[in-house]
């Protein structure tokens, strides 16, 4: 549904995004994450057409979105981050006005309108001028413009600034509903606790480079090719401990913290659970035993202190 | 295409402006106006009723025109820069609508207001004029043209707005209606056809005023013509490049405006030569300069000035951005792109341009030899004045893309002000070394400037040390500049540094 193929853009001495190369499949809610000046806003505002690459090609439902703008934007909304609505109008003055610039058939709108306006709440605030909205509600009114013409495509840059938090979960439910519904997202953010829950993929971004991609499991299971299992123990078993981990080939890393320790493991499940065995019958007294699990925040943390790449 | 009534643009603009309280208060106001109006123009005109209307029709009319005017060029004027000031441009731009679209619901929904008072009043106006014996005619063709004035008004604007950082609602009326108010100066010139730009010379011609600068017919092609034929001819004429460059750009990124492809600023510049020589009056044309006419050296002096201006123009609206210079080096040392290309740099199409211009100018002289001799012309004289301007302009665009290309803020207006400031430093170095000495001051003149090109005769200019001199130093200035500007874009970009995550 959205393919960026090496896509390119440098800013005067700056590559911004350099040769991007992504496949999001239909349905997909995709999330973009990176540390401030990774390359996400930019990737984001070539993908939907704002900012013409240096180089490479978007494709939205098969459209080139630089070559067919206008077909290419009736599967599209967009959202950024910080942005003003048109306040001399009213909320439905100003969906019809969007309803109208995306050519939607006439005898649709009104009933769209009042669809919309209900996904995000706003039927109490249907006729009232804008400017008398707050700034979460104005937020709600801008991904009810975004989804006016129902893309099949939603490209979301930072979308829950300054929603408060009922706000942003009901912005979680409602992609969630847009997905069953078939439209693809792809969403932008710098907060993880923001996509982690519900993105089905994600796309790791550091100095412009897509440096992981793919679900969740598979980004952390290739991270995880050395398990960091911790252990703790009861008694004065470091020495032996220190030993038996040592004649474990697939066993390495050990460092010890009082009556606690880690080490890094390449083996199976099954690999590790004869580590424990053959540890309790050498005597030590475990106390605890288990694999630290890699969470996405962690490889964030990684690829912010520029471990990945 | 959307019918202008139904695109959203001017719908928006009419919802918003013309809410009903606002629009009844609006009406009233008007009303309110046109009789006080009324009572000025009776207190002036007491005796006779038929004089009494026309005056009342002709101060209503210019209270229209300036509100038309002012309010097409300041709302147009910032339009643009506001929306992207608001943040909500972006949000248009990813709609639907083309970016014709777009101007046609700017151009007709922005001043939807000033056309609003104007309908209001409209009625009490015809009246008058009607009460006052003007033709059904001549009050249609006044409210055609007032039309096409303010759609012409508005174009300019939109394009200014669409170029402009910030928006500024004086600078930019200023911007347009000053320059227009120019035109109506040419009136007394061997060029009275550009006057029609003006509007006003129609206005006056469909009133029958008998204003002095009219008197004389203006030519089109050397035929007497009308400014009721030339103003529409001229608006549409200059509103079509309007358009072209509002089309091209308005959905772009500022920094990635390109008001024109080169070969349409080549061809603007052919088109202006065009209008140079379509416009000169051959009855202003004498062997002898007298008070009211100019010889055929005189006229291919003026064309070859205007084209310097215009290599100049042509070289900034061609400006290349860093990224994509470097990206047509790439492609030009990959054998894909040669030095006529989009997004090259903009020297080979000056050339272009200053072959073009010269090749009217032939054209011209040869068109007219029947009647003025092709050795008045001094067509050779005209090619070295060309070469040398051409040179000092392919220099000067140059240094301006050097800029563009360097790390500076705000390279463009950085880049216009050093060459201000330089051209202003070598005529006062010039001023001082030639104390005593007219010989060192032309010297230094031909040296660092072209102005000399145009203060002295032929044999002067083609002999002349100094001015040979000064083609060589401003080739080898170029050649620097041309290498600065290859090591700036041969530089391998590097990677953004990102910031840590919050």
């Amino acid at each position: 549904m959205i393919r960026l193929e090496k896509l390119r853009k440098e800013f005067d001495d700056l590559v911004a995004v350099n040769d991007l190369q992504v496949f999001i499949p239909e349905g997909e809610i995709y999330g973009l994450i990176g540390p401030n000046g990774a390359g996400k806003t930019t990737t984001i505002r070539m993908a939907c057409g704002l900012l013409e690459p240096t180089a490479g090609r978007v494709f939205i439902n098969n459209v080139d979105v630089h070559e067919k703008p206008e077909r290419a934007q009736q599967f599209i909304g967009y959202l950024s981050d910080f942005f003003s609505v048109y306040e001399d109008l009213k909320v439905w003055e100003y969906l019809d006005y969007f309803a109208h610039a995306y050519k939607m058939l006439d005898g649709g709108i009104p009933a769209r309108i009042d669809e919309v306006i209900a996904q995000v709440n706003l039927e109490v605030k249907r006729d009232e001028m804008i400017k008398g909205l707050s700034r979460g509600m104005k937020q709600r009114l801008g991904i009810a413009r975004a989804v006016i013409h129902r893309p099949k495509v939603l490209l979301l840059d930072e979308p829950a600034s300054g929603l408060d938090p009922k706000a942003r979960l009901d912005l979680r439910n409602l992609l969630r509903s847009l997905r069953e519904q078939g439209t693809t997202v792809l969403i932008s953010s710098h907060i993880l606790t923001e996509l982690e829950g519900f993105c089905t993929s994600i796309g790791l971004m550091e100095k412009g480079v897509m440096v992981r991609s793919g679900t969740i499991e598979e980004i952390t299971a290739a991270e995880s090719q050395h398990r960091v299992v911790r252990l703790a123990w009861l008694g004065d078993a470091e020495t032996t401990i220190k030993s038996r981990l040592a004649a474990q080939a697939k066993a390495s890393g050990l460092m010890v913290s009082g009556r606690e320790g880690v080490f890094k493991f390449a083996g199976t499940d099954d690999e590790l659970a004869a580590v424990l065995s053959d540890l309790v019958a050498s005597g030590v007294h475990v106390l605890s035993f288990g694999e630290v699990k890699q969470t996405v925040e962690d490889i964030y943390m990684k690829l912010s202190r520029h471990e990945v790449m | 295409m959307l019918k202008f009534w139904r695109n959203p643009e001017f719908v928006r603009h009419v919802r918003a402006e013309l809410r009903p309280p606002r629009a009844i208060t609006v009406a009233l106001i008007t009303l309110v106006v046109c009789v006080l109006v009324g009572l000025l123009s009776w207190a002036n005109e007491r005796e006779d009723p038929r004089e009494f209307f026309r005056l009342f029709h002709v101060w209503l009319v210019g209270i229209q025109a300036t509100i038309l005017g002012f309010w097409c060029a300041s709302g147009c004027g910032q339009a643009i820069a506001r929306e992207r000031d608001l943040k909500t441009y972006d949000f248009l731009k990813t709609t639907r609508l083309t970016a014709g679209e777009i101007m046609i619901g700017k151009v007709t929904g922005v001043p939807i207001m000033a056309y609003f008072t104007v309908a209001c009043s409209l009625p009490v106006s015809v009246a008058a004029g009607a009460l006052g014996g003007f033709s059904p005619g001549t009050l249609i063709g006044i409210y055609l043209l007032l039309l096409m004035f303010s759609l012409f008004v508005s174009l300019a604007a939109l394009v200014l707005s669409m170029l402009l950082e910030k928006s500024g609602t004086a600078a930019v009326s200023l911007l347009i209606l000053l320059p227009m108010g120019c035109f109506f100066a040419l009136a007394e010139s061997p060029f009275q056809g550009l006057s029609a730009v003006s509007v006003l010379p129609a206005i006056f011609t469909l009133y029958g005023t008998d204003a002095t600068p009219l008197r004389q017919a203006p030519t089109l092609f050397g035929m007497t013509t009308s400014y009721l034929l030339l103003t529409p001819l001229l608006l549409v004429a200059f509103g079509a490049w309007l358009v072209l460059m509002l089309v091209r750009n308005l959905k772009a990124e500022r920094e990635q405006i390109r008001l024109l492809s080169r070969w349409q600023a080549v061809g603007l510049g052919a088109f202006l030569n065009l209008l140079f020589y379509v416009f000169l009056n051959p009855q202003r044309l004498a062997s002898q300069e007298s008070y009211n006419t100019i010889t055929p050296h005189d006229a291919a002096n003026l064309a070859t000035a205007l084209n310097g201006f215009l290599l100049l123009l042509i070289g900034f609206v061609t400006l290349t951005p860093q990224e994509k210079l470097k990206a047509w080096w790439r492609r030009r040392k990959a054998g894909e792109e040669g030095y006529f290309s989009e997004s090259g740099l903009p020297w080979p199409w000056l050339i272009a341009a200053a072959a073009v211009a010269y090749a009217l100018l032939v054209a011209e002289a040869a068109g007219m030899s029947s009647v003025i001799p092709l050795g008045q012309w001094r067509l050779k004289a005209a090619a070295l004045q060309l070469v040398v301007l051409l040179v000092f302009a392919m220099r000067d665009v140059l240094f301006l893309q050097w800029c563009n290309v360097s790390s500076m803020k705000r390279p463009l207006v950085k880049g216009v002000l050093y060459l201000a400031l330089y051209y202003i430093a070598v005529s006062i170095i010039a001023g001082v070394a030639g104390i005593g000495s007219d010989a060192r001051r032309l010297f230094m003149f031909q040296l660092t400037t072209p102005f000399t090109v145009f203060s002295h005769p032929t044999p002067v200019l083609r002999g002349s040390l100094g001015l040979a001199l000064g083609m060589g130093l401003q080739l080898a200035i170029i050649l620097l500049i041309l290498r600065a500007i290859t090591g700036r874009i041969r530089r391998p970009a590097s990677t953004t540094a990102s910031a840590s995550p919050t």
